[in-house]
C-alpha cells in the first residue's frame, strides 16, 4: 500500500463562520486541502486557530458556511445529519483526547459497541473486537475495565473502536496530550502502522512538538488560515 | 508477524454480516449504567418500589371496596333486581310493598321472584356489649340471596329451617363475640342461635350481615312499620332464553314505580355510591396517583442524572455515527429495567401487606390484572420519566467530544 495516492478527502475553499451578525466570528477562511490515504497528517497551530474546526468538517461532523468538502469526489458538505451519521460509522474513526470509553464496559465491549452501530452480528463483532484488541496490543486486558488500564491502554482501546468500521480515515484529537513520552512516541507508531500499512489516512490535531517527526506532512494553521503544508522529513 | 497479530488479521478479513432483526448491546449497556452507580440505582429502586407498593394497596383496596360494597348483590344469584325507587347502595334498603315480587310473577320471562329483606339490627353479647348488624332474611328454599362460602355448621336451607337460627361470618366472629356453633345471643332483644358460618362475606360499612330466614328477620325487624310482611328487594331469575334485558324493560313498564335493575347495573350504582358519593374513591384513586407522581419524579430525576453523566458518552456514540434511536433505546431499557426491579420489590411488599392482611374486614385485594395492570403503569410511568433525558440526548452535539 505504498506510493502515490489519489485524495481521499478534498477540501475546496472552507470556510466556517461561527454566530451572525456582530457576533460572527470566521473560524475558517478557504481552505483548500488534500488529504490521501497511507498518510500520517498533522494538523498544527495555537488555540482558537481553527485547526479542531477543520478536523470537524473534515470529518462530517460540522457542515461548512462556505466551500465543499469530497470524499471520495463525492461531495458531502450538504448531507443531512442522519446522512452524515451513516457516512462517519462507514468510513472514519475518531479517537477522542479523553478517550471517551463506556467505564462500565470492558475493553471489548468497547469495541464492539462500534461494530454494533453499525449492526453487525454480535458474535463476530466480539471475535473481531478481541482481534483489534491483539492487532493493537492489548491481548491481555481484553476483558478489562477502562479504570484498571493506564492512559496508553485506554488511547489503544480508542484506536481499536475507530478502527472497528474498518474505516479509510482516522481522525485524532490530541491523541498523545493525555500520555508521556513513551506512550506518545508508541500512539504515534501505532498510527503510522496504520497508515503505511494499512493505507488508511491518519489526521491529527496537536500541539506536541515530540511528534512532529513521525508526521508525513504537518499542516499549520493560524487564525484559520492555512500557513504551510510542509512535507516532514 | 506475530501470532495474535496473524490471528487478528485473518478474523478481520472475514466479511462482516449485518442482519434485519438482532439483539444489540443497548440492553447491556443500559444494566451497566444502572448498575454501575449503586447508590443511584437504589434511589431509583426504591422510589419505584415506594410508588408501586403505595398504588398496589391503594388499588387494592379500591378493588375490595367494590367487591364488599355490592357484595350481596354480586353472589346473590340473581338477574334482575327490583328495589325501592331512588335506592342509593344495596346497604342502604328501604321497605318495598310485597306485592311487587306476585307483579313480578305476573310478569312474562320471569322464572321465580323473591323476598329479601335487608335490615340494620342490634346485635347483643351476653356481656351487654351491643354491635351494629345487617339482619339479611331469605326463605329457607330460596333460590337467591342466600348465604355463601358456608364453612362449618348446618347448611343454608337447615340453617335457615331452624328457629331463631343465625348465620354468621368467622372474619367478624370476633367482634360479634361469637366463639363457636349453638351459642345465643340477641337481635333487636329476640333471642337467635348460631348455626353457621361462612368465610369471606365482607361487608363495607363494617355492620356484619347476618343471615336469617325471612320470618325471623321480620320477627326482629321492630323498626319496620308493618314488619309482618316487609321486604326491601325481589331478586328475580328469568326463565331460560329470556333475554335479561327485554324482561327487565318489561318489569320497569309495569312497575314504573320502582327501580328495576340487573346484577351489573344494582352492583356499580351500589359501589359507586360508597366510592363517589361519599368521597372515599375519590380519596383512594387520588392518593395512587399522588404515589406514581412521586414514583415518576424520582425515576425521572435519578435518571436525568445517570444520563448526564454519560453525556461524553453519548456525543461520543454520536460523533461516530451512531444513530439517536441507538441512544433513545439505552435509556428507555434503562427506565425499563429501573421500573422493573422497583416494581418486583413493590409488589412483593403489595402481596405480603395482602397476605398478611388476608383476615381483616377490608384487606386490599391483588387480582392477576391489577398486578399485571399495575407493572404496566409503572413501565409506562418510567418510559415517560425519561423523556426529559431524551430531550437532552436529542439536542447532543457531536462536536463536543472534541472540546
Amino acid at each position: 500500500m505504498n506510493g502515490p495516492r489519489a485524495p481521499v478527502i478534498r477540501a475546496v475553499g472552507v470556510g466556517h463562520v461561527f454566530g451572525t451578525g456582530e457576533t460572527a466570528f470566521t473560524a475558517l477562511h478557504a481552505i483548500d486541502l488534500d488529504i490521501r490515504g497511507g498518510e500520517v497528517l498533522l494538523l498544527m497551530g495555537p488555540s482558537g486557530s481553527g485547526k479542531t474546526t477543520l478536523l470537524h468538517i473534515l470529518g462530517a461532523l460540522l457542515t461548512p458556511t462556505s466551500g465543499e468538502v469530497f470524499l471520495r469526489e463525492k461531495p458531502i458538505a450538504q448531507l443531512s445529519e442522519e446522512e452524515r451519521g451513516a457516512l462517519r460509522l462507514k468510513r472514519f474513526g475518531f479517537i477522542f483526547q479523553s478517550y471517551n470509553l463506556f467505564p462500565m464496559l470492558t475493553a471489548t465491549e468497547n469495541v464492539l459497541v462500534a461494530f454494533d452501530l453499525a449492526r453487525a452480528d454480535l458474535r463476530e463483532g466480539r471475535e473481531k473486537a478481541r482481534a483489534l484488541l491483539r492487532q493493537v496490543g492489548l491481548g491481555e486486558k481484553l476483558d478489562a475495565f477502562p479504570n484498571a488500564m493506564s492512559g496508553g491502554q485506554k488511547q489503544r482501546v480508542a484506536i481499536a473502536r475507530a478502527l472497528a468500521g474498518d474505516p479509510e480515515i482516522l481522525m485524532a484529537d490530541e491523541p498523545t496530550a493525555a500520555l508521556d513520552a513513551q506512550g506518545g512516541l508508541g500512539a504515534m507508531e501505532l498510527f503510522r502502522r496504520l497508515a503505511h500499512e494499512q493505507g488508511r489516512a491518519v489526521v491529527i490535531v496537536t500541539h506536541d512538538p515530540r511528534i512532529l517527526s513521525l508526521a508525513d506532512r504537518i499542516v499549520r494553521i493560524e487564525d484559520g488560515w492555512i500557513v504551510n503544508t510542509p512535507e516532514a522529513s | 508477524m506475530s501470532r495474535d497479530e496473524a490471528l487478528a488479521s485473518k478474523i478481520l478479513a472475514a466479511r462482516p454480516s449485518v442482519r434485519l432483526w438482532r439483539t444489540d448491546l443497548t440492553g447491556l449497556i443500559a444494566w451497566r449504567n444502572l448498575a454501575h452507580d449503586r447508590m443511584r440505582l437504589a434511589v431509583t429502586v426504591i422510589g419505584i418500589a415506594f410508588a408501586t407498593l403505595l398504588t398496589g394497596i391503594q388499588l387494592g383496596m379500591l378493588v375490595n371496596f367494590t367487591h364488599t360494597t355490592a357484595n350481596l348483590v354480586d353472589h346473590g344469584g340473581a338477574d334482575l333486581w327490583i328495589a325501592a325507587h331512588g335506592i342509593k347502595t344495596v346497604d342502604l334498603a328501604t321497605p318495598l310493598e310485597e306485592r311487587r315480587r306476585f307483579q313480578a310473577l305476573a310478569t312474562e320471562g320471569v322464572a321465580s321472584a323473591e323476598p329479601y329483606l335487608l335490615n340494620f339490627g342490634i346485635w347483643k353479647k351476653p356481656n351487654g356489649v351491643r354491635e351494629t348488624i345487617f339482619v339479611v332474611g331469605v326463605e329457607p328454599d330460596a333460590l337467591m340471596g342466600l348465604p355463601w362460602n358456608l364453612v362449618d355448621g348446618l347448611k343454608p336451607r337447615d340453617a335457615l329451617l331452624t328457629p331463631d337460627g343465625v348465620i354468621v361470618d368467622t372474619l367478624y366472629a370476633k367482634k360479634l363475640g361469637v366463639d363457636r356453633i349453638g351459642q345465643t345471643f340477641e337481635i333487636n332483644d329476640h333471642r337467635v342461635r348460631v348455626v353457621g358460618f361462612t368465610k369471606g362475606v365482607r361487608t363495607f360499612t363494617q355492620s356484619p350481615y347476618v343471615f336469617t330466614s325471612l320470618r325471623k328477620a321480620r320477627s326482629v325487624a321492630v323498626s319496620l312499620r308493618n314488619p309482618d310482611k316487609a321486604i326491601t328487594y325481589v331478586p328475580i331469575r328469568v326463565a331460560p332464553g329470556a333475554p335479561v334485558e327485554t324482561v327487565r324493560a318489561r318489569l320497569a313498564a309495569h312497575m314504573p314505580d320502582v327501580d328495576v335493575m340487573t346484577t351489573p347495573e344494582f352492583s356499580s350504582r351500589s359501589s359507586n355510591y360508597w366510592l363517589f358519593s361519599t368521597g372515599a374513591g375519590l380519596t383512594i384513586v387520588s392518593s395512587s396517583i399522588l404515589a406514581l407522581f412521586v414514583g415518576v419524579v424520582i425515576a425521572a430525576q435519578t435518571l436525568y442524572a445517570s444520563t448526564m453523566d454519560r453525556l461524553p458518552e453519548y456525543a461520543t456514540l454520536r460523533a461516530m455515527g451512531g444513530s439517536r434511536s441507538y441512544l433513545y433505546r439505552i435509556v428507555i431499557t434503562q427506565a425499563l429495567i429501573g421500573g422493573a426491579i422497583g416494581y418486583v420489590f413493590g409488589m412483593a411488599g403489595v402481596l405480603t401487606v395482602v397476605w398478611l392482611s388476608r383476615e381483616a374486614s377490608a384487606p386490599p385485594e391483588a387480582p392477576l390484572w391489577l398486578i399485571l395492570g399495575i407493572g404496566g403503569v409503572m413501565e409506562a410511568m418510567c418510559v415517560l420519566a425519561s423523556i426529559i433525558s431524551l430531550r437532552k440526548i436529542t439536542k447532543i452535539n457531536p462536536t463536543e467530544v472534541f472540546r
